[in-house]
Order: structure tokens, then C-alpha cells, then sequence
């Protein structure tokens, strides 16, 4: 069966410059002299100081192996974290967050050992690999123990999605589609790893059920370079060991965003994820290229995820590149490692992710984490020309490329009015948050900026709200507790009062009987 | 919060707002061209006067609002107006009539309400509104097409006329002059003559206005352009055009005495001219997509309703206002069904995860 390629509303082709970072092959980087390896998790849900330290697996000074477990059981929102290299562990810091600026993240530093070798990008794993044995469950809860996220940006435990997605699963979409210009990191790892990559498709696609394997990619891919298309289609040919199993290898339109899952989504299937669902709910997961390869290492090797390829690229980096780096890697040494900038850094403008939808980034010291991408550096003459933003003209070009079909003028006006409530009924919170309204409004609006700040607003009025919700109903139950307490001693007073009453009446008829017995008595004498 | 973290977009924008409207004014450039063909100097006169006094009106509330004057005036949306608002003026109108239009069209209109991006109404067509009602006699007087006349008037007269009024050409102005074609129309029905009967007069000329339809034609070409520069969408020009030619057809075809034809209404008029570069004005319309499509059909049954039985040969500018007046009522109406959430339902219970 093969599947057409349809489309999804919106969206821009936007020149790609992936070519920078892959003009040079991916190298490995030298230990760096310190790891601080962010206690951050999924969807930025802060972790207080004795939160984690109840769930630390090392002490403060303790000697670590390569690969040794550093925290446990923290829930699934904050995945385990393994000691990428050799060294020793030094305790709880803060450094500064890479993505919120002027923000602090605490995090697991590490003193590695500088003699040791620096890890690299393993090699591929030939395309008849048999798949081990393994249960369903048996791999969640080693994808759990060996701390595997999504690697395309947002760090959801992969444990926790599959999960989330068991029974009825259908078709597994490997997401090879690299979101946004500049950003080189998957496509390396395409033309690297493709045999792990479909291994690991191939195992999640077994223990989730699934009749279809998926690939998909951008189609300059095909031929930029050579061809990432070649290495998959040598390890897609039908295979003995799942022969269920349908295995396609797609090629996509090169359109922002159509490496958004939802809308890669909609591209293959021609289905929308409902706002309120998951993919699930139409029969797809969808998880990115890396962690399709982190899970075949996880399962094959027993490695956990600890290093992951960066591309370090840009026109203001001297030598653009894609490099294998531990996570917890401080954002200098990643530089450092491309031959620094190219111009004095005052010209610079680095962000982390891609120039469309990425962040700035504030401080070099920022360590990276599971989900960081790319490190871009542009130059001023990148820069929007600094006149400012005008107000907006509602043009409507936003509205034209805006692929959740908003209507971001709108949402930008009550955003920055600060009517975030009606704004969340206008679908503040269906934004993708993929920059591209930002990037088309000739009035220079920092639209996303909005939304950004917007979302923030609603999660926390959300949070709010749960938490009185909370203290309602904790309050309600308390009042239902003493109300019912109330009851019962009233039931036992009532109780009490009939069995004294009914004593009494007897009591009384006693009475009355020794009375008239008392009168027959009399009567009779 | 935002001034901190305002660092995105990371990237130049392809277009800045003086480059959108710049393409507005290229687009207008035909239309100039054959505006000067056909009525003479008049056009470029009354450009220098309306640009001028747009741009001091603005540069002097911009002052008094204490906004940066310099990047406000650069972003060009006034000579937009201005160039609107003079061509929809007769050529050889005195210079106060530039001077009154753009005082409603610029400090009433659009500075009033909080300069660019926030007026409510098209500031051009508030300005010709209110020229209209002002001077209702000086806005009848056009000069009689090259087509007709075989000649337009001199730069002497052009320029007396618009410095010194049409009085001080005497009995020239007269015979230079004539009423538009739709005018024309107007009063002939207002005198019980079919239209076949007005009809035979040449100033009817190809298509049911001679020389009107060449400029009708520039518009059209302009428009297309800021269609392909993607300036603007097709909706609203498609709208405007076929809600035109579709109402007016079967009235047309059942008695073409009684009713002027599609090509006539669009040929005559300013409807092509609002089609491309009135209705499209995107801060005073709708900013919905289904929403600009209502407001497009408004304009047009509005102006079709005001010509055959208003008081004004063409309705488009108060057509316009009015819908204008409308677009809060369409755009709330109109919000597009969002990416995921099922066709009709609005569901008030979104959750913020
Ligand atoms: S692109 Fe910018 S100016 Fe145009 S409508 Fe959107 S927010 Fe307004
Ligand atoms: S950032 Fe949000 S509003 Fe802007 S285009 Fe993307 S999804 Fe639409």
C-alpha cells in the first residue's frame, strides 16, 4: 500500500540552509571540563530542591561510570537522567535556563574525567538486525529505566507515550522531517544511522501492534547531498523477521511546519488530530527519527540517552557543524567546538532552535538538554532592521500562512491587551507556536513573543483554577465529613432519645400495670 | 515579560509596511497613467495637493500625539490614501476640496482613531464621503474624456481652475465639462428616458462609458498586480467582480431597458477601482477570510442599491462606510474553524494543556 502526500492549510516554504551544518562530517567533542545536566522535564514543570534530592541515585561526591543512573523514579514527567560520561558528582546547581531567558534551572553538575575518550556517534547496525525479545511492557519500562524522551524538541518520556497509545495503534510515523530552516541534526543522523532508525521503528511498531511503519522526510533531502533515501530503502525491503509489518518510506513537501507533528499527520493521512486528542485517536503515533534510534541503542546496546547530536550552524558560526555532544554540554563549548564565532559577539544573535520559532539565548553558560536541537548564531545583518513594530495593519497575511487556522491578528490584539480569556476561546492555546505569523507581518509584530507570554498567562490562571478547585473540594469534603459526623450524632441522639422514650413508655406501661393492678388489688380488699 | 523576551522574530520580515504600500502605489501607476490620457494634467495636480496635505495633516497630528513622526510617515499608508482619494475626484475640482477631504480623511478618519491600524473607516472613501456631501456641484463637473473631446484641457486652465475654482473660467469650464456617464444615467432615468434611449449617446461609448472603461481596465491590471505580489488575496476582487456581474445579470438579460448591464455597472463606475484597492483595504475590512467575502458582497449590493435608487450617481464610498460599520458584527460571525476542532461546534471548554 503506498500513501499520497496531502497537504495541510497554511504553512510557507522557507529556504532550508541545512547545507551549512552538513558541509562538514559530525564529529564527537572533547569532554567537556564540566556536565550540568538539567533537572528540567517536559512542559517546563519546575521540581523543588527536596523533590529531587529524595530522588537522587548518587551522592555528592561520588565516583560515576559512564552511563550510571543519576535519578529515579521522579514520575514520567521527569525522565531519568544518566551520567554521559566518567567523573564525579558534585551536587546541585542552578545555571541559567537555555530557553527562558533570565530564568535559572537547577541541575546535576558533574566533574567528568578529562582522560577518557570522547563518545561517538555509533555506527549503523546492518538492516537484518533480528529484534530481540521483548515484551510490550518489558520495553516501556526499559525505555523508562534508560531515560528515553522525545527528542524532537519536546523531551515527553517515550515510555509514557507509547503508553499513553497502546491498543489500537495502526501506523507508526518515524518523523524525519526537520522543522525549521538551518537545523541539520536529524538529517545527519539520516544519512548516518537509517538501519537504527528503522530498527527502532520496527520495535515500537511490534509492541504497539502496528501494521505500518512510516518514514518520512523532507524531498530537497533526496537530493542535496546524495541521497537519505537510499539508506532507508535498503533497510525497508520486506522483512523475514516482521513480514506483517509494512515499512513505507515517504518523501514530503518541504513546507514550515511540516515537521509539526499534527500537521505531518494530517500530510500523510489527510486526517486532523482532534484539538482535544492525541494522534492515538486516529490510529498514529508519531515519534521523531533520534528517538526512534535512541530506543534500537536502549534495546540493543542497554545504552541509556545521554549524548545527542546538535547542529552548531549558522552565518555567524566560523565552522558550521553537527556534533555528538553529552547533553548537559554548557552552550560555549558547543561553540568553541565550530570554531567559535566569526564576527566579535556583540554582533551575534544566538538562539536555541531554529531562527522561525527558536529562543534567544542569554547566556553561554546554558547547559543543553535531551531536546536541543540546534544552536544557531546569526548575525546582525540577519537581524530585522531595527525600526521597531508598527501597529498592526491587519493585512492578513498571518492568517494565510497560520497552519492551525487562527487568526493570529486577533489573537495578538487581545493577547496584548491582556484579555488572555478570550483569547484562549479564540485558540491561544491551538497555536503551534511555529513563528511563522511573526515572520510574514510586515508590521514586525513579536507575535509568537505574545502568545508565548499568552500561554503562560492561561497555564498558570489554569493552575490557579485546579488549585481551588482543589481547595474546594477539599474544603466540600471537609464540610461533608463534619456534616455527616453532624448526622450520625444526631442519628445516635435520636436513636438514644427513642430507646429512652420507648424505656420510658415501657417504663410507664410497667407503671400503669402495677397501677391498675394495684386498683384490682384495692378493689378486691 | 514581552519587552525582555521581544526578540523574535529573529529573522527580517520579506516585507516591511512602507514595501506593502509602496506596492499599492505601484499598482496605481496605469491607473494614473490613464487618468492623465484621458482627463489631461488635472491628476497630477490634484495628487501634489492631496499627498501634500496628507502627509502635513499627518506629520502635524503625529506631533500632537507625540508618535515618532518620521517612521509613521514613512510607512506611506497616508499617500495611499491621498493617491485614492484623488483619483476619485473630478481633475479639475478646486484645491479645497483636497483640502477638506483630507482633513476628514487623515485627522478625523485615521489619526482620530489612533493612526494606522486602528481607523474604523477607509479613510480615502471618508474623505471623498465627505467632499460629496461639501461640495456636491464641484464633484459633478468632470472634464469630458480625450475619447470624446479629442483633447483635454491645457495646463493653463487646469491650473486656474484648481487654484481659482471653475468660476474663474467663465463659460469654458462649461464647455470642457459634462456629467460622468453614471450621473448621466441617473438624471436621464430621473427624466423618464429608457436606457436605450440615453444609451445612444457616445459618451456611452464601448462597454457603457467611454474612456471610463479604460480606466476601469488600469485598475484591473494594477489589482492583478498586487494579486501576484501577494499584497492582496483574490477573494475580495473575485467578490466584488462576480457579485457585481451576478446581481446585475438577470435584470439585464429579462429587460435591458429598465436595467443597466453587468459590464456597464462595472465599466462606469469606481466598483473595479473598489474592488482592487478599496475593499481590499485590509485595517478597515473584515479580517476573517469568509468574513472579507461577506464584506465584499455588501459593498457591492450596497452601491447597486445606492445607484439605482440613492441620491448619489455612485455609492461605492458610502457603500463602503456603511459596511465598514459591520465589520466587527462579521468578523465575530466569521472566526474560521481552528486546526483539530470539529466543523460547527465552538467549544467554550478548551483545555489549556
Ligand atoms: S501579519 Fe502582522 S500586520 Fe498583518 S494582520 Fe497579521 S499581525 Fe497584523
Ligand atoms: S505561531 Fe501560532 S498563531 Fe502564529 S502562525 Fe504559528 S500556529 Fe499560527
Amino acid at each position: 500500500m503506498s500513501v499520497s502526500v496531502h497537504g495541510f492549510f497554511g504553512g510557507m516554504p522557507l529556504a532550508d540552509h541545512k547545507a551549512m551544518a552538513m558541509q562538514r562530517p559530525t564529529q564527537s567533542i572533547p569532554v567537556p571540563e564540566a556536565l550540568y545536566l538539567p533537572l528540567k522535564g517536559h512542559r517546563h514543570q519546575p521540581l523543588d530542591l527536596h523533590q529531587i534530592t529524595d530522588h537522587l541515585a548518587v551522592s555528592v561526591g561520588q565516583q560515576l561510570a559512564a552511563g550510571q543512573t543519576l535519578t529515579r523514579g521522579m514520575g514520567d514527567a521527569h525522565p531519568r537522567l544518566h551520567a554521559p560520561v566518567a567523573g564525579t558528582f558534585l551536587g546541585i546547581v542552578s545555571r541559567p535556563a537555555l530557553k527562558d531567558m533570565g530564568h535559572d534551572v537547577p541541575c546535576l553538575h558533574i566533574q567528568t574525567d578529562r582522560t577518557q575518550a570522547p563518545k561517538k556517534l555509533p555506527d549503523d547496525y546492518p538492516p537484518n538486525t533480528p529484534l530481540p525479545e521483548i515484551t510490550p511492557d518489558e520495553l516501556m519500562d526499559h525505555l523508562q529505566r534508560m531515560g528515553i524522551v522525545g527528542l524532537g524538541g519536546a523531551q515527553f518520556p517515550t515510555s509514557e507515550k507509547m503508553r499513553q497509545a497502546s491498543g489500537g495503534i495502526d501506523t507508526v510515523i518515524l518523523n524525519g522531517v526537520e522543522c525549521e530552516p538551518y537545523i541539520a541534526c536529524d538529517e545527519a543522523l539520516m544519512r548516518h544511522r537509517p538501519g537504527t532508525i528503522v530498527l527502532g521503528g520496527r520495535l515500537l511498531a511490534k509492541a504497539l501492534g502496528a501494521k505500518r511503519l512510516i518514514v518520512a522526510v523532507e524531498d530537497p533531502l533526496k537530493d542535496s547531498h546524495g541521497s537519505v533515501s537510499d539508506g532507508f530503502l535498503a533497510c525497508i525491503q520486506p522483512h523475514p523477521l516482521d513480514p506483517a509489518l509494512d515499512i513505507e518510506f515517504i518523501e514530503v513537501p518541504s513546507i514550515y511546519p511540516q515537521g509539526a507533528e499534527r500537521q505531518l499527520i494530517k500530510t500523510l493521512t489527510n486526517q486532523e488530530v482532534p484539538f482535544d486528542g492525541l494522534p492515538k485517536d486516529i490510529g498514529v503515533i508519531c515519534l521523531n527519527v533520534a528517538t526512534a534510534a535512541s530506543v534500537a541503542d536502549a534495546v540493543i546496546e542497554n545504552t541509556p540517552l545521554t549524548h545527542r547530536l546538535v547542529s552548531i550552524t549558522g552565518p555567524g558560526i566560523q565552522n558550521p557543524c553537527n556534533v555528538y555532544a553529552p547533553i548537559g554540554t554548557p552552550v560555549t563549548d558547543l561553540i568553541h567546538q565550530a570554531g567559535g564565532f566569526n564576527c566579535p559577539e556583540s554582533e551575534i544573535d544566538l538562539i536555541i532552535g531554529g531562527p522561525v520559532s527558536g529562543h534567544t539565548v542569554s547566556d553561554q553558560r546554558s547547559p543543553i538538554d535531551k531536546g536541543s536541537l540546534c544552536i544557531l548564531a546569526l548575525t546582525r545583518a540577519d537581524r530585522p532592521n531595527s525600526v521597531g513594530s508598527m501597529p498592526c495593519i491587519n493585512c492578513g497575511f498571518c492568517v494565510s500562512v497560520c497552519p492551525a487556522q487562527l487568526l493570529p491578528q486577533t489573537l495578538f490584539k487581545l493577547a496584548s491587551q491582556g484579555a488572555h480569556e478570550k483569547a484562549h476561546q479564540m485558540g491561544m492555546m491551538d497555536c503551534i507556536e511555529c513563528g511563522l505569523c511573526a515572520e510574514v507581518c510586515p508590521s514586525h509584530l513579536p507575535l509568537l513573543d505574545w502568545y508565548r507570554h499568552s500561554k503562560d498567562q492561561l497555564r498558570a490562571l489554569d493552575m490557579d483554577q485546579r488549585r481551588q478547585a482543589l481547595a474546594k473540594e477539599r474544603f466540600e469534603a471537609r464540610n461533608r465529613r463534619l456534616e455527616q459526623r453532624q448526622a450520625e450524632r444526631e442519628a445516635r441522639r435520636q436513636a438514644r432519645r427513642a430507646r429512652l422514650e420507648a424505656n420510658s413508655s415501657a417504663q410507664s406501661e410497667i407503671e400503669a400495670a402495677i397501677a391498675r393492678a394495684r386498683q384490682k388489688k384495692e378493689g378486691e380488699s | 515579560m514581552i519587552g525582555q523576551r521581544a526578540t523574535l522574530p529573529h529573522r527580517p520580515a520579506r516585507r516591511n509596511v512602507s514595501q506593502v504600500m509602496g506596492q499599492v502605489l505601484i499598482a496605481l501607476l496605469p491607473a494614473i497613467a490613464v487618468h492623465a490620457w484621458l482627463f489631461g494634467w488635472g491628476i497630477f495636480i490634484q495628487l501634489a495637493l492631496a499627498i501634500g496635505f496628507a502627509l502635513s495633516f499627518e506629520a502635524v497630528m503625529l506631533q500632537l500625539r507625540q508618535r515618532p513622526v518620521g517612521v509613521y510617515l514613512k510607512d506611506l499608508s497616508a499617500v495611499v490614501a491621498a493617491v485614492l482619494f484623488a483619483l476619485s475626484i473630478p481633475p479639475l475640482a478646486p484645491w479645497w476640496v483636497s483640502g477638506v477631504g483630507m482633513f476628514f480623511a487623515i485627522i478625523i478618519a485615521k489619526q482620530l482613531y489612533g493612526g494606522i491600524g486602528h481607523n474604523l473607516f477607509n479613510p480615502a472613501m471618508v474623505g471623498f464621503a465627505a467632499v460629496i456631501i461639501a461640495f456636491p456641484l464641484a464633484l459633478t463637473q468632470w472634464v469630458i474624456p480625450r475619447t470624446l473631446a479629442q483633447t483635454v484641457p491645457d495646463w493653463n486652465t487646469t491650473w486656474v481652475a484648481i487654484l481659482q475654482g471653475p468660476q474663474a473660467l467663465g463659460g469654458t469650464m462649461d464647455a470642457i465639462s459634462q456629467a460622468t456617464p453614471l450621473d448621466q444615467l441617473r438624471t436621464g432615468r430621473l427624466d423618464g428616458q429608457t436606457l436605450s434611449e440615453i444609451g445612444i449617446d457616445p459618451m456611452f461609448g464601448l462597454f457603457g462609458a467611454s474612456g471610463w472603461e479604460w480606466l476601469a481596465l488600469a485598475y484591473l491590471i494594477g489589482g492583478l498586480y498586487l494579486i501576484g505580489q501577494r499584497i492582496i488575496t483574490w477573494h475580495v476582487p473575485l467578490a466584488v467582480l462576480l457579485g457585481t456581474i451576478v446581481i446585475t445579470l438577470p435584470g439585464w438579460l429579462m429587460d435591458p431597458d429598465l436595467f443597466r448591464s453587468p459590464l456597464q455597472q462595472l465599466a462606469a463606475g469606481s466598483l473595479v477601482m473598489c474592488a482592487f484597492f478599496i475593499a481590499t483595504d485590509p485595517v478597515s475590512g473584515s479580517s476573517t477570510p469568509k468574513g472579507k467575502i461577506i464584506f465584499s458582497i455588501g459593498v457591492v449590493v450596497l452601491t447597486l442599491v445606492i445607484r439605482a435608487w440613492g441620491g448619489f450617481p455612485d455609492g461605492v464610498a458610502f457603500a463602503v462606510l456603511l459596511m465598514n460599520m459591520f465589520v466587527p458584527l462579521i468578523d465575530r460571525y466569521t472566526v474560521p474553524r481552528i486546526f483539530g476542532h470539529p466543523k460547527h461546534k465552538r467549544d467554550e471548554t478548551r483545555s489549556v494543556r
